[in-house]
């Protein structure tokens, strides 16, 4: 489903990874730490084909990022779930036609998937307010509706970088719980995260493995946390 | 037919794949009036250059076929001195038709300098007798010694001397105008593709967005490139209007200007004139498929 092999990449000759490897399964929950600046969110980027690995290769649902043309490339990213910090919306549409606009942009906008969106609104508590533009939510509300857009496709894989990084711990345990929710539908979880507390949560509810970037390495990490 | 039929669909359209693209505040108008002020000076541009290239083939026809005579003499020997040259013309090759030019066509010639009211019933005028010829022409040189022998008071005029450098004079104006057309082109190019990337820049976030959630290239460049072709062409349209009207309400130059009688547009040049929004809306397609390309290319 998503194969690393032996990524190195660097900004500007500054070596973020070098030789890291990582066989992610359908249906798993990861957790990716580190400490700020370690390179959570390049990872992220390099697994959502948004940077390319300078050596290595990453392949997702069996293709190459590195070969794959802009084609390739949206239709990837309409498989996978992908959730920044600092997410971001059209601030013009409201957040229902936010929260729509995978479906809009690949033409499916039938009377079933508006009956999904509801629903979806609903599962993430923002049926109220649908209408509402993006600058008049709150940032645990921004966060749900990211989380919202990046589900209504029903991707196989979701990666969330820093979900919980502008939010506080009601609304962390809030996302965690609908991320959860996510991974019992046989969903694949990918998480960066630098909230321990987040993660040892989330340990105490489903079998999920913990990587750590530091010194330029994926490890597994350790059971102290 | 189809094509076309779709294209109008397509521009006019408000399609979901609009939605995506912002307005972006006066920027919007500021494209709109552009297109309109650019589209207002190419057809004014195109009017005065096809104008005057009609003018130009027109005067180069009339030095291909015309030419006069004209004969000074005194008034008891002018009538019999004409007829002499009418009989020489009747037998002279190449000529089609000629005929003497009566008072009232002299009265229009000269109303421009002398007035409407003027006289010149009253006034020893010199004859004059215009030639049409045909397609082959006269020899003129054969002509000229036939007169200087048999009536030397009459003056042949083949037109050359001051229809020549006005009808240079026309070609250079129709291609000067042909070429400030095209730089209006060129500068509209300039323009809608700056407009394009201004805006671009201004909505780089739509593009991260649209991105994101695997929206593929090919609709994110049809949003842009339809959200712009519709400004441009609504400036575009407008602007050909209001060229139009100007056009229209150019007062009626009457029938004495004599050489400049037909400062008018033929159907062709119409249509020519017509076809300038639709010039606008490819260059707005080239210009902003290509600024959303190059941009999307810097997005990876």
């Amino acid at each position: 489903m998503l194969e690393i092999s032996k990524v190195s990449y660097s900004y500007g000759g500054n070596s973020v990874f070098s030789d890291v490897s990582l066989n992610v399964a359908p249906g798993s929950f990861y957790f990716l730490t580190g400490p700020s600046g370690s390179g959570k969110t390049t990872f992220i980027n390099l697994c959502a084909g948004a940077l390319i690995p300078e050596i290595g290769s990453i392949n997702v649902f069996g293709k190459d990022t590195q070969t794959m043309t802009s084609y390739d490339l949206s239709k990837m990213r309409q498989r996978l779930g992908i959730v920044h910090q600092n997410c971001e919306f059209l601030d013009h549409l409201s957040i229902e036609e936010n929260i729509a606009l995978p479906l809009s942009v690949a033409g499916l906008d039938s009377i079933k998937e508006r009956t999904n969106i509801f629903e979806l609104m609903k599962w993430v508590g923002l049926h109220s307010k649908s209408k509402f533009k993006p600058e008049e939510l709150s940032g645990g509300e921004r966060q749900r509706a990211a989380l919202a857009r990046a589900v209504i496709m029903s991707p196989e894989i979701i990666l969330a970088d820093e979900p919980t990084g502008n939010v506080d711990w009601e609304m962390s345990q809030r996302l965690l719980t609908l991320l959860l929710e996510l991974n019992k539908m046989g969903k694949t979880i990918f998480i960066s995260t630098h909230d321990l507390s987040l993660v040892r949560l989330a340990k105490s509810k489903v079998k999920a493995r913990t990587l750590r970037i530091s010194n330029l390495k994926l490890s597994q990490a350790g059971a102290d946390l | 037919m189809s094509f076309f039929l779709n294209f109008w669909k397509i521009l006019l359209d408000s399609p979901q794949d609009m939605q995506v693209v912002p307005n972006t505040g006066f920027t919007k108008w500021l494209t709109t009036f552009t297109a309109g002020a650019m589209s207002f000076l190419a057809v004014l541009g195109l009017a005065f250059s096809l104008i005057c290239a009609d003018l130009a083939s027109e005067w180069g026809d009339s030095l291909k076929n015309s030419s006069s005579i004209r004969i000074s003499a005194p008034t008891d020997l002018l009538k019999k001195q004409t007829s002499v040259a009418l009989a020489i013309l009747d037998q002279t090759k190449g000529v089609d038709s000629a005929h003497l030019v009566g008072l009232q066509d002299k009265k229009k010639l000269l109303e421009p300098w002398l007035g409407a009211d003027f006289p010149l019933e009253f006034i020893a005028m010199p004859a004059l007798i215009e030639i049409q010829e045909t397609e082959d022409g006269i020899d003129y040189e054969g002509l000229r010694l036939r007169l200087s022998a048999e009536l030397p008071s009459a003056i042949l005029d083949n037109h050359m001397q001051w229809r020549r450098p006005i009808e240079v004079f026309a070609v250079l104006v129709s291609q000067l105008g042909m070429f400030t057309v095209v730089l209006v082109l060129l500068a509209s190019l300039a323009m809608v593709s700056m407009a394009a990337n201004a805006a671009l820049s201004a909505n780089i976030k739509v593009l991260r967005v649209l991105r994101l959630v695997g929206t593929f290239d090919a609709f994110i460049v049809t949003a842009f490139v339809r959200k712009f072709t519709r400004r441009v062409f609504l400036g575009s349209f407008l602007g050909t209007t209001f060229a139009s009207l100007v056009l229209i309400m150019m007062p009626d130059l009457g029938e004495n200007l004599g050489i400049l009688n037909e400062l008018s547009l033929e159907l062709i040049d119409k249509i020519w004139i017509a076809s300038v929004p639709l010039l606008f809306v490819l260059i707005s397609i080239f210009a902003t498929r290509h600024a959303v390309k190059t941009s999307l290319k810097r997005l990876l």
